[in-house]
């Protein structure tokens, strides 16, 4: 065995420099965060904390806009499960299939996901451009023309197209997480359905969906704490807009502390995201395992 | 033999499957086609193939707009923060799943606490203590703040690995004379190699598509990397497209090569990523 002395000394010598990076440059800063949502700061970064007591917390939840903010997350959650759910379990039940050219379909269905997201935003808000973007165009020649839309010009359209623009991104990503788990079901548990007379849609319903209620799970904690961390695809497309009608807690809270320069209000928007992330995994993860 | 699953008829699977690719490849397809094109083409033909194959949008998008510097920034700023990852990482690692610390586990914990961390929350208190030692601008300050930002993942990644190798292998090496240092570089660091690359393409993925780090940080034009410059160029030409679909293309191809060459890595490194939030 490495002596002790010299154990102790690599332990210290390895371990420092990873701990003092990680410890000052996330921890202290999240820690950071919460307590000075209890100041107000002007920014420079030599002047005093004023302390605030829960002045930051009562102007967020005054503001209307934190409010909108959090319908949006909503209909993130609720696109990433009515939507994109079925879709990404479709897809990963799809590629877990001895189909031919499963591997390009594969590989075309993850693509997004590793695209830049400045890229990708991009990309989308000309092909959603109200006059002559390609989707507009595409729905005109295919006779759809009375759907036609200002995708992100309109307030209440808007707060719908980013979430299905998120889709189109991570649909590949949750697809992995379903096909490793259909792939994962016992072939016996089909093959004895079959021989009890279960058809196609039985099994899905009676073995496949219940075996992958760890897999539901995981995908629940993603999309929920996901949803709570949308950022650059709204940043890039909307700024938020127009007039704020697409912001949410994450661009909320640029815009009001590296533009407005309210820095504390932007603090407990930040720690609202911390705590409101961490209640939401915890609670989906006791209430998804205990009525087992 | 996989025919007992639930199943649909062939055609209807192909034909959803055909459905899917085309909604995730045509609107990139679109974009490569409108790269070449002029404005009023882009407008008047946006289905059709390019007239003519002109360079010209990719050289003002390399050039005019700067990406060919960008790149050239990214690519430091992502090779750097990734190296730097994998050693603070790896070191980390192997300190933790190999030397048997009292508080090992502990530590390990306290690292594994970061993944869960949104990187939003940390921003303002970064920027006070950025300003304080006058670090806009720099570099280092970035890297600095990556390494910080993906250590969790690369230290989950590496030490369920180094965990998993034979614990004889560090005694019979002891015996032999083998130090701690020699142990880590010459035998574990080799061994733990696939968990490594991972981590390396993973954390170089991540550090490359990141937007919101360059834009509090980086102001200076000639330090810009691809996300700001692609943003900042959007904002002053919104005329002509044809250079900034150039420009989405450039910044995507060195994504789209990585992952074509990596694709098991990637696909599997990033999944796990996911379920570990």
């Amino acid at each position: 065995m490495i002596s002790n002395r010299s154990k102790y000394t690599t332990a210290a010598l390895f371990l420092l420099p990873a701990f003092v990076v990680y410890t000052v440059l996330l921890i202290y800063p999240v820690l950071q965060s919460v307590y000075m949502s209890f100041y107000e700061w002007n920014g420079i970064a030599s002047s005093n904390l004023v302390f605030a007591g829960l002045r930051n917390y009562e102007t967020m939840f005054d503001m209307p806009e934190f409010w909108t903010a959090l319908k949006n997350v909503l209909k993130f959650v609720l696109i990433g499960f009515a939507l994109q759910m079925p879709l990404s379990f479709f897809l990963g039940y799809l590629i877990s299939l001895k189909m031919k050219g499963i591997r390009f379909f594969k590989t075309a269905f993850f693509m997004p996901v590793v695209l830049p997201m400045t890229a990708v935003g991009l990309m989308w808000t000309f092909i959603l451009f109200p006059n002559g973007g390609l989707f507009n165009t595409l729905l005109t020649e295919i006779g759809l023309g009375g759907l036609v839309r200002s995708w992100l010009g309109d307030t209440t359209v808007v707060t719908y197209t980013l979430p299905m623009i998120n889709m189109w991104v991570y649909a590949g990503l949750n697809m992995i997480i379903f096909s490793a788990g259909i792939v994962g079901i016992p072939e016996q548990l089909y093959q004895a359905a079959a021989i009890d007379g279960a058809t196609g849609w039985r099994k899905l319903r009676y073995i496949t969906i219940p075996l992958l209620k760890d897999t539901f799970k995981i995908y629940a904690v993603t999309c929920l704490t996901g949803s709570l961390r949308v950022f650059d695809i709204i940043f890039v497309m909307t700024s938020g807009g127009p007039n704020g009608a697409s912001d949410v807690p994450a661009t909320m809270l640029y815009y009001q502390g590296f533009k407005y320069m309210n820095f504390g209000l932007a603090n407990s928007i930040g720690t609202f995201i911390l705590v409101a992330g961490l209640t939401l995994s915890i609670l989906t993860n006791r209430y998804l395992s205990s009525d087992k | 033999m996989r025919l007992a699953r639930f199943r649909l008829s062939g055609p209807v699977l192909y034909l959803i499957s055909i459905l899917w690719a085309l909604v995730t490849l045509y609107p990139l397809v679109f974009t490569v086609m409108s790269s070449f094109k002029t404005t009023d083409e882009i407008y008047s033909a946006p289905f059709k193939l390019p007239s003519l194959y002109s360079f010209s949008n990719y050289a003002k998008a390399l050039f005019d707009a700067g990406m060919l510097r960008a790149i050239g920034n990214s690519f430091g700023i992502s090779i750097v923060s990734t190296l730097s990852v994998i050693l603070l990482g790896s070191l980390a690692s192997f300190v933790l799943a190999r030397l048997g610390l009292k508080f090992g586990n502990a530590i390990l914990l306290y690292f594994l606490l970061g993944i869960m961390i949104p990187i939003h929350t940390t921003l303002i208190p970064l920027m006070k203590m950025v300003s304080s030692v006058n670090g806009h601008n720099h570099y280092l300050t970035l890297i600095l703040i990556y390494t910080a930002f993906h250590l969790p993942f690369a230290i989950f990644l590496i030490s369920s690995h180094m965990r998993g190798i034979s614990k004889e292998l560090d005694e019979s090496a002891t015996l032999d004379g083998c130090g701690p240092i020699r142990l880590f570089a010459s035998i574990l660091f080799p061994l733990t190699m696939p968990a490594i690359a991972t981590a390396f393409i993973l954390t170089f993925l991540y550090v490359y598509n990141d937007l919101v780090i360059a834009v509090i940080f980086i102001s200076d034009k000639s330090m810009f990397t691809i996300p700001l410059t692609m943003l900042t160029f959007v904002a002053r030409s919104l005329t002509e497209y044809g250079p900034i679909f150039a420009s989405i293309v450039v910044s995507i191809i060195p994504m789209v090569i990585v992952f074509l060459a990596f694709q098991e890595r990637v696909v599997s490194g990033l999944a796990a990523g996911a379920v570990k939030e």
